[in-house]
């Protein structure tokens, strides 16, 4: 069932454009992850759904409703913002019940309702602290609680866990799994960090300049990258990305690289339809390259390390092969040294093409 | 070397000394706007330069510095207590000659015997006693601000109202000229300043009030100031006195009088000219002035103040200033300061043809010179003593207190400054 | 408290000798003086606390007192509460920002001397404009020169017009510090725009509040040119204030001891009525509530 239809949303500051014609829906219980570098128009897409930012083109419907002209108390949102926003002269206990108490709700009913989800978010023991006697991973708890205990249709999350460190990122990230998983609540959720969009997002919408780059699962996105953009947004290390003239040699596809190297793909593997007489961007994951053969991996490239990054158990080799630079995550067993001759092996359905002139991928 | 440099620049440096001793000398003058007026004629048509031709003469710069009267004396009195000043002649009030003022001033006599003043016995010679501390002369007269009656004789004919001769003519004249006119303007009978003690003793003397007489005899509760009180209040119950006329200043009162709002006002002579200048007046020369009148006919009652000139006993060019006080009392000077509307401190200058001819009220102010006495003595509270006598004026004249009360809370409070003082 | 190194110390020294030459010094020769009698002319006669036993004896010393503490608390909440008004539209937008805060800020920019003397012209009883408009309006002559409650209530109000672009200043420039995302977050949660002031914007501007609450007790303490220059004290010293009382017996009256003595109980007297706010300012800076 669908919650929220966001019908060819468009934004505009005076002249300027900056979201242009964005249609999606998010359906119930859903986790929606708004993704993209700054300044593609997520927050504002989110700012939109919210009511903070007024709807210059296009319509919000909710439950199938028009919502364009509610208040964001009337479209029933919580949103939780990046920067926290908790009102620096209440408790947590205030800062949480904030909403109720200007709900009329009654005072006893309140200090349960907040007690309840304090507890949830283990800051019971917090409640009667101002904020700025918090940490920030702490803060950022009391942000969720506030916006979860009205029990909204729809959680907004603008950038939570951005100011946070890493250690905290990944321990608030899974908080915010677990929560959803338990509340089941409608949830758009916005982020520059593809990471967090991977981990969280039932489904992602990729943005990029305020057009949608592609929306899909993680794993659509992931494995069938609609364009170079989002092969290399998404995924870490960064997909390497190489020009290739495709052609055959002796029966089967070749793709020769910029400095003459060629690597020959199995016979009877079908390239998609080429366009630009063969000049197509070749895509692959560096995990999706080894140094070691298995029975899937039936093509291979070779060139010489360049450069070695150990991550501890794995490790990221950099190669030169032919005029392009590959990087590749390895198993780390000591058996890589700068200047040594390598050789990648790699799945060639892992393989991804790319037009070289409008960047899209082919099929 | 350094040595050498810096004895050859105290060298040039004393040269350039004595180069400069050629250049004008500045002469510094502390006064009130008036003083400059008179010596110099100010932006007047008419101008009579007297201070102006002595510089041109002697070579000197004259660096006028113009204040009101409190200011003024404040700042003489700090650059007195300094170790030296650049002030080297100074404007006083009379009330300010007091001995803790005096003592910082240059004694004048050994500087008139050397060289002395034209007829210096033709200044009037209470002035001229006044001027004398501890039998020492600190100061010249130059000045005197003597308090008159001016009255609108359009506006008195308008309303059918003679000119009075005696003190309670004019109050009835004052009543009968009080009127709103068609457009809601109202005209007061009698307007004057009272935020200060001059112009209140002068309505007060005219039936015979004295605060404190010359020998510092406190004489305020008497039978004649209660009368005074009485009538001021009642003046200002019936609507005769402006109705801010506690807190309405004199270019209040100007305005006043030169928008016809006002029909008598009390005010130096000197005011004449400015009342009357066709510029600015809406009754050039109606405006007419006469010695302030009491109910014995003939006998005007006339209250002063006076300004003299000074030199601080820590100036540097004692010699220089005394030269310009010695040509600013001259008889002739004094005649030409008239003509710049100063009031001349020798009577004999109402005699004089120039002054007859163009000061229609010199007749007058010669009368109320002759009969003048001044407002406050000067002694060691005679500004306390001011303040004291606005306060209880005022409180009687706005029915905060009865003129009874006023008056011997007058009497209590003077009479405990004067002994303090003694 | 951190500890200063001496090198810190070093380069905070011109800035305290200056404070020291230009304040600490000029007070304490101010005390000395007040001990003393004093004037023109004479030297300094030691009199022990005599001249603080004269001023507080005197009960044109407490009616100056009245004066000042209540002009001076009329004052001050007055503009307060102005200033907050005006701030609180200013943050919700007005037309032409820019004209209109110029505007707000003219009096500032004005001699006070001048402003004071434009206003009295205006308010001269049955000549000025205010004064006669007050008078069509049927309210009877504006006679306040001879009142000393209405001359009291134009020094008030002249006093705030002069002063209110400073505290608004203050005031807007705490609002404007205030996150805007707790406003949106407050918008969310469900505040309409009188909750949003009440329970945004003003807890949050109390610092700002306190801060002109204690710049503007100091300031008005000092009241001087507005009473001095409508009514010089009068009718009959009813409306003085301490300043013109210190006027008076400082530089009319010649008596320096008096005076300082008077200065030093108005800076006592200031500090007193400001320490409310100087208290409740360093508990909030100990507590760390900002």
């Amino acid at each position: 069932m669908v919650a929220i239809n966001i019908d060819r949303f468009v934004k505009r500051y005076g002249s300027v454009e900056v979201v242009h014609d964005i249609s999606f829906d998010i359906k119930e219980g859903e986790f929606l992850v708004l993704v993209g570098p700054s300044g593609c128009g997520k927050s504002t897409i989110l700012r939109m759904v919210a009511g903070l930012e007024e709807i210059s083109g296009g319509e919000l419907r909710m439950q199938g409703t028009r919502v364009n002209e509610l208040s964001p108390k009337e479209r029933q949102v919580a949103m939780v913002f990046q920067d926290y926003a908790l009102y620096p002269h209440m408790s947590v206990e205030q800062n949480i019940g904030f909403s109720l108490e200007l709900a009329r709700v009654p005072r006893t009913e309140r200090q349960e309702q907040v007690k309840r989800v304090a507890d949830i978010l283990q800051i019971g023991h917090l409640l009667h602290r101002r904020p700025r006697e918090l940490s920030g991973g702490q803060r950022q708890r009391v942000a969720i609680g506030r916006a979860m205990v009205r029990k909204p249709h729809l959680f907004l999350f603008d950038e939570p866990l951005s100011n946070l460190d890493a250690k905290l990122r990944a321990e608030m990230r899974g908080q915010i799994k677990r929560l959803h998983q338990s509340l089941k609540t409608t949830s758009m959720y916005v982020t520059h960090d593809q990471l967090e969009a991977m981990t969280l997002a039932d489904r992602i919408i990729c943005l990029l300049d305020g057009h949608i780059a592609q929306m899909g699962t993680p794993h659509d996105l992931f494995d069938r990258p609609a364009n170079v953009f989002v092969a290399e947004f998404i995924g870490s290390p960064t997909m390497n990305i190489v020009p290739v003239t495709a052609g055959a040699a002796g029966g089967r596809p070749v793709l020769t690289l910029a400095g003459g190297g060629q690597v020959g793909l199995p016979a009877g593997m079908v390239l998609p339809a080429l366009t630009n007489g063969g000049n197509v961007l070749a895509g692959i994951r560096p995990e999706h390259l080894s140094d070691t053969p298995t029975p899937g991996t039936t093509a291979h490239i070779e060139g010489v390390i360049e450069m070695l990054e150990p991550l501890g158990s794995d490790i990221l080799v950099t190669m030169q092969a032919g005029g392009a630079t590959l990087t590749a995550r390895c198993t780390d067993k000591g058996q890589f040294q700068p200047g040594q001759p390598l050789t990648l092996h790699f799945d060639p359905a892992r393989l991804h093409l790319f037009d070289s002139k409008t960047q899209m991928r082919l099929t | 070397m350094l040595r050498k440099i810096l004895a050859t620049a105290v060298l040039l440096a004393a040269t350039a000394g004595s180069v400069s001793a050629q250049e004008p000398r500045t002469l510094t003058i502390i006064s009130h706007n008036v003083h400059k007026t008179a010596a110099t004629g100010g932006d007047l048509a008419t101008a009579q330069n007297i201070a102006g031709e002595w510089a041109e003469r002697n070579n000197v710069t004259l660096n006028w510095v113009t204040l009101d009267i409190g200011p003024l004396h404040d700042r003489l009195l700090r650059e007195m207590s300094l170790g030296e000043t650049s002030v080297d002649l100074a404007a006083v009030l009379n009330t300010r000659i007091v001995p803790s003022v005096a003592s910082l001033l240059e004694p004048l006599d050994p500087h008139m015997q050397a060289n002395p003043i034209e007829d210096f016995d033709g200044i009037a010679e209470g002035l001229r006693n006044a001027t004398v501390i501890d039998g020492k002369r600190v100061a010249v007269p130059y000045r005197h601000a003597t308090n008159a009656l001016h009255f609108n004789k359009t506006l008195l004919a308008e309303r059918g109202v003679a000119v009075p001769a005696t003190l309670n003519e004019m109050l009835a004249a004052a009543r009968a000229a009080t009127y709103t006119r068609d457009d809601g303007t109202r005209v007061y009978g009698l307007v004057t300043t009272l935020d200060t003690h001059v112009t209140a003793l002068q309505f007060l003397s005219a039936f015979g009030a004295v605060y404190i007489d010359a020998d510092l005899n406190v004489r305020a509760n008497s039978p004649e100031m209660v009368a005074g009180l009485t009538e001021l209040a009642n003046l200002y119950k019936e609507g005769v006195l402006p109705s801010n006329v506690t807190a309405l200043g004199l270019d209040e009162l100007i305005a006043t009088m030169r928008e016809g709002r006002g029909v008598f006002a009390i005010n130096p002579f000197s005011r004449y000219t400015a009342l009357n200048d066709p510029a600015a007046s809406l009754y050039p020369g109606q405006i007419d002035v006469m010695p302030f009148p009491t109910n014995e006919p003939g006998k005007a009652s006339a209250n002063t103040e006076f300004w003299s000139w000074a030199i601080p006993a820590n100036s540097k060019q004692k010699d220089l200033a005394y030269d310009l006080i010695r040509e600013l009392s001259g008889k002739d000077a004094t005649v030409r300061a008239a003509l710049n509307g100063n009031g001349p401190v020798r009577p004999a200058a109402y005699d004089d043809p120039r002054i007859i001819e163009k000061l229609p009220y010199a007749a007058a102010e010669a009368i109320g010179l002759r009969d003048a006495s001044v407002a406050v003595p000067a002694f060691a509270g005679a500004v306390e003593a001011t303040t004291i006598f606005i306060e209880e004026m005022q409180a009687a004249v706005l029915g905060l207190k009865t003129p009874e009360d006023a008056a011997a809370a007058l009497q209590t409070r003077a009479e405990e400054l004067v002994a303090k003082s003694k | 408290m951190r500890r200063l190194n001496p090198a810190a110390i070093l380069m905070l020294a011109p800035t305290h000798l200056l404070l020291f030459l230009v304040i600490a010094l000029p007070s304490i020769y101010v005390f000395w003086l007040s001990l003393n009698e004093s004037t023109y002319g004479s030297d300094l006669t030691f009199v022990g606390f005599n001249n603080y036993v004269t001023v507080l004896t005197s009960p044109y010393f407490w009616r100056a007192a009245l004066n000042t503490l209540i002009v001076v608390n009329a004052v001050v909440y007055i503009e307060l509460l102005i200033a907050i008004g005006m701030a609180a539209l200013f943050l919700g937008g007005v037309r032409y920002p820019k004209i209109m805060f110029a505007i707000v800020l003219m009096p500032y920019a004005i001699s006070e001397v001048v402003g004071v003397l434009v206003w009295k012209i205006m308010l001269n009883t049955g000549s000025g404009v205010l004064a006669r408009t007050i008078e069509a309006l049927g309210f009877g002559m504006f006679n306040w020169s001879v009142s000393p409650p209405l001359a009291l209530s134009v020094v008030t109000l002249i006093s705030i017009w002069h002063h209110l672009p400073f505290t608004f200043l203050l005031i807007y420039a705490g609002m404007l510090a205030i996150p805007k995302s707790l406003y949106e977050a407050s918008r969310i949660d469900g505040a309409s725009r009188w909750q949003e002031f009440w329970r945004i914007t003003l807890p949050l501007t109390v610092p700002a509040i306190l801060i002109s609450l204690i710049f503007r007790f100091v300031f008005a303490f000092r009241l001087f040119s507005e009473v001095w220059l409508l009514t010089a004290g009068g009718p009959a010293r009813l409306t003085e204030v301490l300043a013109v009382y210190l006027y008076q017996s400082g530089f009319k009256y010649g008596e320096f001891g008096t005076a300082s003595a008077t200065g030093w109980l108005m800076v006592l007297g200031s500090l007193g009525v400001a320490s409310v706010y100087l208290w409740a300012m360093h508990r909030r800076m100990v507590s760390g509530n900002d």
